[in-house]
């Protein structure tokens, strides 16, 4: 009778912080929707927005960013290339600048890291966020 | 307040615990969305953990809230909703390996963020203590070394994934948010210090003196213990108690045993104990004068709890007599007139323990006593076999319906006595036993 009792309550807390779980998730106001153009489009030579993409990769940027849905929804960067210059992104990638202050702090403590990036993969990073643009985003 | 009353409460209590980190991320800023999946995924997180940081609670012992339970069935929740938290916190972390893998980062330690490392490691630690509790005796876990690890791997793990969420910090990232994270989650952690600390301490400053160990029949001792200092313990007939021998208590090496002498003596308790196992063994070398320290009285396995009730049914097999000697020698103590029935199944009639004191006790009470005997001799008149609905139905009263029954004794004996009764009409709330297996 009892064990029947605990399988109940037990059964009832799981659903309860599920259902509230979903109302979590329901709740959240969807993603922030995007600032129109700031900037006029660069087109960097496509070797060096390759070059960008594998520092991406190899720094694991994908943990707090998402690129075309993959990665860390939380910072999307597409449309980068649309919002800020290649100063401005250099900037929000080193959390210097006007940046540091506009970012967490946490995420500007993190970012310093990527100060002891060898200038040539900055440069090449900094590319590859110009030529994200917002078309293709879902 | 009533006993269900109380457990009314209780279970609110609990609910909201569980609840409130939820609900706490609700309210005040609540950062950006990032997708159905993604944000569900985090509340599942949060909620997993909120459950594994009351599983702390549920095993303190806290005396007043399971007494309206039963601390048996407390470990028995404890077990059962370990399972359903960890199966949140897989849950969240599967969401993302599946919707989002790239936002996991690298598995190796050294290319990724601590606080990842740290969730990872959290996972397979919760899985590692389920699995080791779940399967204990399966895994030839010894009991004293499976409970240290089991109290020092759910800590490591609770606080690594308290670092992976701090660390993460999206969620937490107000102040105030973290600050009340923090001191929620630390407040389990420190219930570790509460039960390994402040309660040997408490045990320690009341000792007991072994008066006497008394041999009965069948490998069974009978344990005698005095209070050295205090006024003793008053219990409820039926209750059982940890019991710690020869070792300091903040070694936490205990072992629960029921009372069986009459809860009308306080200053003098007695527990029956079979050789089963390394640390019962011991019992018969336990020299009178020795130091004994008790963390009891719990359980709700006693007819105290039903005062109302017209007469009393007692199922019992071999030493799971013990309680209900407890019981019995009470009701003698206090004049108890009401009808009472025991049904008393042993293999041989020479194992049969306190089989003269209960002809004794037919004098002083209204005892219908009824012995079973898988192994009768050959001029054996009583009930032979196991205990069985023909049996019951033969021997029990005809008002049976109304009476209360409590079974003490191997699994096998009182699984069939519980369905036995239940093909009796007898009602399933009628019927108590203790889950000894999960204390």
């Amino acid at each position: 009778m009892r064990e029947l009792w605990v399988r109940i309550v037990a059964t009832l807390t799981g659903m309860l912080v599920i259902m509230l779980a979903l109302v979590f998730a329901w709740l959240q106001s969807p993603r922030v929707p995007f600032t129109a153009p700031a900037v006029a489009p660069a087109t960097p030579p496509p070797a060096l927005v390759e070059a960008g993409r594998a520092v991406y990769a190899a720094q694991g940027c994908a943990m707090c960013h998402a690129i075309a849905g993959e990665g860390n929804p939380r910072y999307p960067l597409d449309g980068a290339g649309e919002r800020r210059d290649a100063a401005g992104l250099r900037d929000w990638i080193l959390a210097t600048g006007a940046a540091e202050a506009e970012l967490p702090a946490r995420a500007a403590g993190r970012k310093q890291a990527y100060r002891a990036l060898p200038d040539e993969q900055l440069g090449a990073l900094v590319a590859y966020m110009q030529s994200l643009g917002t078309e293709g985003m879902n | 307040m009533t006993p269900l009353a109380a457990a009314v409460v209780w279970v609110g209590v609990y609910l909201l615990l569980v609840a409130a980190p939820l609900l706490v991320l609700l309210v005040g800023p609540v950062p950006p969305g990032a997708g159905f999946w993604w944000d569900f995924s985090m509340a599942l997180g949060f909620a997993g953990m909120a459950m594994m940081g009351v599983q702390f609670a549920l095993t303190a012992r806290f005396r007043r809230a399971s007494a309206p339970f039963g601390i048996d069935i407390i470990y028995y929740f404890h077990r059962y909703v370990a399972v359903i938290a960890l199966a949140l916190v897989l849950a969240h972390y599967l969401i993302i390996r599946i919707d989002n893998p790239q936002a996991l980062g690298a598995l190796n330690p050294l290319e990724t963020p601590w606080f990842m490392s740290a969730g990872r490691a959290a996972l397979l630690l919760f899985t590692v203590v389920i699995v080791t509790s779940l399967w204990r005796k399966p895994l030839r876990i010894e009991y004293d070394r499976w409970r240290l690890w089991h109290a020092l791997l759910a800590t490591v793990a609770f606080l690594a994934a308290v670092g992976h969420i701090e660390g993460v910090g999206y969620y937490t990232a107000a102040p105030w948010k973290r600050v009340l994270w923090t001191v929620y989650t630390l407040f389990w952690v420190l219930l570790l210090v509460y039960v390994r600390l402040a309660k040997p301490w408490a045990m320690r400053r009341r000792p007991w003196r072994v008066t006497e160990v008394r041999a009965e029949r069948d490998n069974i001792w009978t344990l005698a213990l005095a209070p050295d200092g205090h006024a003793g313990l008053s219990f409820a007939p039926g209750q059982f108690a940890w019991l710690t021998l020869r070792t300091s208590p903040y070694h936490v090496k205990e072992h629960p045993f029921s009372f069986s002498s009459s809860a009308t003596n306080t200053s003098l308790i007695e527990f029956t104990i079979k050789e089963l196992g390394d640390f019962t063994r011991t019992i018969r070398t336990v020299q009178p004068g020795e130091i004994a320290y008790l963390d009891g009285p719990y359980g709700v396995f006693s007819v105290d709890r039903h005062p109302r009730a017209p007469g009393f049914v007692f199922v019992a097999g071999g030493v799971g007599i013990a309680p209900i000697m407890s019981m019995l020698r009470t009701a003698a103590d206090r004049g108890e007139r009401r009808p009472l029935t025991l049904v008393y199944a042993n293999n041989r009639w020479e194992d049969v323990i306190f089989r003269e004191e209960l002809e004794q006790l037919r004098e002083r009470l209204d005892l219908e006593l009824v012995h079973v005997l898988a192994e009768p001799p050959p001029e054996w008149r009583g009930e032979r076999g196991y205990i069985d609905e023909t049996l019951l139905a033969r021997r029990l009263p005809p008002e049976r319906r109304l009476f209360e029954y409590f079974l003490c004794g191997p699994r096998p004996m009182t699984e069939r006595a519980q369905r036995a009764l239940r093909a009796l009409g007898v009602p399933l709330r009628r019927v108590h036993f203790e889950l000894f297996e999960m204390v």
